[in-house]
């Protein structure tokens, strides 16, 4: 089986466990706290994973994550909870209007001779900050009050109400993270990665650089506006300061930075990682140091953490199994605490492995007597 | 016509990113958090030690000056890429904006009149009464605008920092060290920042997030006027002060940054190097 | 035939002329020298021809065809290809992939799949299959030069621009790299090169074109132009040192 084949065997199956899921927590009676912390893992991926699409694969820096958000989960708000429109029917718009406000953006920025990249990060900072103001000047689209999505009636089939947040969570998710690996692996992601290198020479070689700049931007705006839709749905009441703030945005980076912005796996797992944190954060009441910690986190990843840790944890794939299984089986053996604490646990164990610098762990290797790894753990080798 | 004077505020607001864009090929998100807190230093002595809030300038300008100095040192140092450095100024704007609601709450910190005579001071000029703070930010940032042309153009350290632009390595060849340019033009540029801050203090109530308002404002003014163009940065704070005054007014305080981003949008696309730089495509 | 013909190219910076009334013709198969004294705007030149300036006026037709105003990226699908002075290579690629991604994209797009092998013909034709799968930063200065070229080379291009491909390089290095130009010309391409090293000049090109102040002041079979009045003193310094 080709490497394409297995890859996307692994989506199905991925795909179909977490499909199952919900039936498997009624019927061991989890809390439903579990689906939530799911969906909202989910809900992180999607906008990590989008954004890396463009940021990490061309190099073209988005503060504007924000901005695709929301205008996905206002579309929303306004079409099924102002204009009674059903909800599945204003899905699919709510990433087509953020495809269509970020395919403007990049037909006035991508042009750009010079400073285009500068240009561009700069106007997405600033576009979530007016799209805010758009928001409370229109009272047809939010008005400053705030708008309802309670009384939005879902469709009989998807069931009861955090199943089914649950179910289009994932959908979306998986439909991201695999547009993300399937570019990874085309001429347009090979055309992205020469952008970010280089992108005069990638133009002079004949690359339709603009063309490929604006399917990554659309990429990446559809995701974020179609997984806002949702995030309208489960929120209940959105009002502009809720949607239109630093959080997701910096949460992104955070995210993609960590996991390594260089593959489209990387984006999965810092969110996973930076999404557990984060929540057992929250639950133990730290809310206020949220951005301090976060911005100096960001800071430390950026000049400690040259590629991201995915590729590490590839690297030191057993070490990695071994550690977070150990640590699970620990804690669940003496002290059974929530499955999130524990995996929480479990995962800063092994994100602690992954930072250990390469030097240190040959030396360790070595000792142990394993065979050390002979690749360049910074390269990433992929099958042309 | 308090529009164009506020256009003085703006402009001095936006030197500093635009001299350290244009020279140092980086968008240092941080300019804002040295605007904040050179308003909140300001803020803070005044407060404790009762002097006037324009005199703070000579502590706080230098804290300022010293500040971007040092962390221009840290990226030289440090010898990172674009992507990362944008990553670590937006980093440290996070942290800064943290920090300074948690020193100086979230509440709206504003110099008590007794202490702050600008505050309700006016002048009136023909007719016209004008804010004082107002005056003496267009004043200041006159006097650096042209201050500033005059130091790109005719001093020795302006000849080398426009050497370094063009070219870094033939400019070392000459015995300029670009190390030590960047740094001193970063730390100008960060005291004009904390200027700012202190003539924003003098009038303005300050709050922690207010820096994220300013993106509708300073980056406009910098599209518009050009990179590391000192006088075109004034005018076109001028035109940004003036057209953020007539949205108000016609429209509602909400449009001023839907009107300023329309501008810097239109400036994107037909004329992207600024309305007062000259054609000149490298 | 004509491959290339540009009349009147005109390209100003600022305040400054740095091409005035250009006329250069490229017959189909030639080797073009394009000499001048430095400043005389041949990079510039260059830069236009490929798509990387805008010309301020003038007119290029390219095989017919007018390329004037044109992308890089479009000029590169009608089939010129430039190298770079100071070797760009793709930084975080390995050498092969830096051949493959310009094969995907040149003068006939073409996929993923078939990249890997290509690429590796053209490493093999400049010499580079052993060092095939090292990273750009493992690369000595001959061989990001060689790595320009097969990266030109894998566009298929109907003509090479070579701005100063042997700045920089040892005699023996020299030796090869013309070498390995007249190895590219015996596959057909047509080939301006940029050059100061002289000698290497007279002997490839079969016409010469002489640069000065952005204008071009003599052009023709390589000895005459070198004995040209007007040439002589322009290196030698009527006008600059």
């Amino acid at each position: 089986m080709t490497s394409r084949g297995r890859a996307l065997l692994g989506f199905g199956v991925v795909f179909l466990a977490l499909l199952a899921l919900p039936h498997i927590a009624s019927r061991l009676d989890w809390p439903g706290f579990y689906l939530t912390f799911l969906f909202t893992a989910f809900f992180w991926i999607t906008q990590s994973s989008s954004w890396n699409m463009l940021t990490g694969y061309s190099g073209y820096f988005s503060f504007g994550q924000g901005a695709w958000f929301g205008v996905g989960v206002y579309t929303t708000a306004v079409l099924a909870g102002k204009q009674s429109w059903g909800f599945l029917a204003a899905l699919p718009l709510a990433g087509v209007a953020a495809l269509v406000v970020g395919l403007l953006l990049g037909v006035v920025v991508f042009r750009l001779r010079s400073l285009g990249g500068e240009i561009f990060a700069l106007t997405t900072l600033a576009i979530a900050f007016v799209l805010a103001s758009i928001a409370r000047i229109f009272p047809e689209i939010d008005g400053g009050r705030g708008s309802f999505m309670t009384s939005v009636p879902l469709p009989e089939f998807l069931g009861e109400f955090r199943p089914a947040v649950y179910r289009m969570t994932l959908v979306i998710m998986m439909l991201t993270v695999l547009t993300a690996y399937l570019i990874y692996e085309s001429r347009l992601g090979w055309g992205l990665f020469a952008i970010r290198d280089d992108e005069q020479v990638a133009r002079g070689l004949g690359e339709p650089v603009f063309r490929y700049k604006m399917a990554a931007l659309g990429a990446n705006a559809f995701f974020g506006g179609l997984m806002g839709g949702v995030w309208a749905l489960q929120i209940g009441f959105v009002t502009v300061e809720d949607v239109f703030n630093i959080r997701v945005p910096l949460f992104v980076i955070l995210m993609s930075v960590l996991g390594g912005t260089r593959h489209w796996m990387g984006p999965v797992v810092g969110s996973v990682i930076i999404f557990t944190i984060i929540d057992r954060f929250n639950s133990a009441g730290f809310e206020d140091f949220n951005q301090v910690f976060i911005g100096g986190l960001l800071i430390v990843l950026v000049l400690a953490v040259r590629e991201g840790i995915y590729l590490r944890l590839r690297e030191r794939w057993l070490a990695a199994g071994v550690i977070f299984a150990t640590v699970m089986i620990l804690l669940t053996l003496f002290n059974p605490s929530s499955m999130v604490w524990k995996f929480l646990w479990a995962l800063l164990a092994t994100l602690a492995m992954a930072l250990v610098p390469d030097r240190a762990w040959q030396r360790l290797a070595n000792r142990g007597g394993a065979t050390t790894s002979a690749a360049d753990p910074e390269r990433e080798k992929v099958d042309v | 016509m308090s529009g164009a004077l506020i256009g003085g505020l703006y402009a001095l607001m936006s030197l500093g990113l635009s001299l350290s864009w244009g020279a140092l090929d980086i968008i240092n998100l941080v300019h804002f958090m040295f605007i904040l807190f050179g308003a909140y230093l300001t803020y803070q002595l005044t407060s404790s030690t009762g002097i006037d809030p324009l005199l703070a300038a000579v502590i706080v300008v230098p804290v300022g000056f010293v500040g971007g100095g040092l962390l221009q040192v840290f990226f030289e140092w440090a010898g990172l890429d674009e992507f990362k450095s944008l990553i670590i100024t937006f980093g440290l704007f996070i942290i800064l904006q943290s920090l300074a609601r948690t020193i100086w709450s979230a509440d709206f910190r504003t110099l008590e009149q007794s202490i702050n005579p600008y505050v309700s001071a006016s002048v009136k000029v023909g007719g016209v009464s004008l804010q004082i703070p107002l005056v003496i930010a267009f004043v200041a940032a006159t006097a650096i605008a042209f201050g500033t042309r005059a130091l790109m153009g005719a001093t020795y350290f302006g000849k080398a920092v426009r050497a370094v632009v063009h070219d870094a390595d033939t400019a070392r060849a000459f015995g300029v060290d670009p190390r030590r340019v960047g740094v001193v033009l970063a730390a100008i540029a960060s005291a004009y920042s904390a200027l700012a801050g202190v003539l924003i203090a003098t009038f303005q109530a300050l709050s922690p997030t207010m820096a994220v308002g300013w993106f509708g404002i300073v980056f406009p003014v910098v599209i518009l006027g050009g990179l590391g163009n000192a006088v075109g940065n004034l005018l076109a704070g001028v035109i940004i002060g003036v057209a953020a005054g007539v949205a108000t007014v016609v429209w509602g305080p909400l449009s001023a940054s839907l009107v300023t981003f329309s501008i810097m949008v239109l400036a994107l696309l037909f004329r992207p190097e600024g309305l007062f730089t000259r054609r000149a495509t490298i | 035939m004509k491959l290339l013909d540009c009349r009147g190219v005109r390209k100003s910076f600022g305040g400054v002329q740095a091409l005035q009334d250009v006329d250069i013709a490229v017959d189909e198969g030639e080797i073009l020298g394009l000499v001048g004294p430095n400043g005389s705007g041949k990079s510039t030149l260059i830069n236009v021809l490929s798509g990387f300036f805008p010309a301020d006026a003038g007119q290029v037709d390219f095989g017919g065809m007018s390329i004037f105003g044109q992308e890089a990226n479009e000029i590169a699908a009608h089939g010129i290809a430039r190298t770079f002075q100071i070797p760009r290579p793709f930084a975080t690629m390995t050498a092969r992939e830096n051949v493959a991604v310009s094969y995907m994209f040149g003068r006939e797009k073409h996929s993923l799949a078939s990249a890997r092998l290509a690429a590796d013909e053209w490493l093999d034709f400049t010499g580079l299959a052993q060092v095939a799968d090292s990273n750009v930063d493992e690369l000595n200065l001959q061989q990001l030069k060689f790595l320009e070229l097969a990266r030109a080379m894998a566009t298929e291009p109907k003509l090479i621009l070579l701005d100063e491909v042997l700045a920089g390089l040892n005699p023996a290095e020299i030796e090869s790299s013309v070498a390995m130009i007249r190895r590219i010309h015996d596959r057909g391409i047509t080939i301006v090169i940029v050059e100061h090293v002289m000698r290497v000049v007279m002997s490839l090109s079969h016409r010469i074109v002489v640069l000065d102040q952005g204008r071009v002041i003599a052009a023709g079979q390589p000895e005459s132009v070198m004995n040209d009045e007007a040439v002589i003193s322009a290196y030698l310094g009527g006008k600059r040192i």
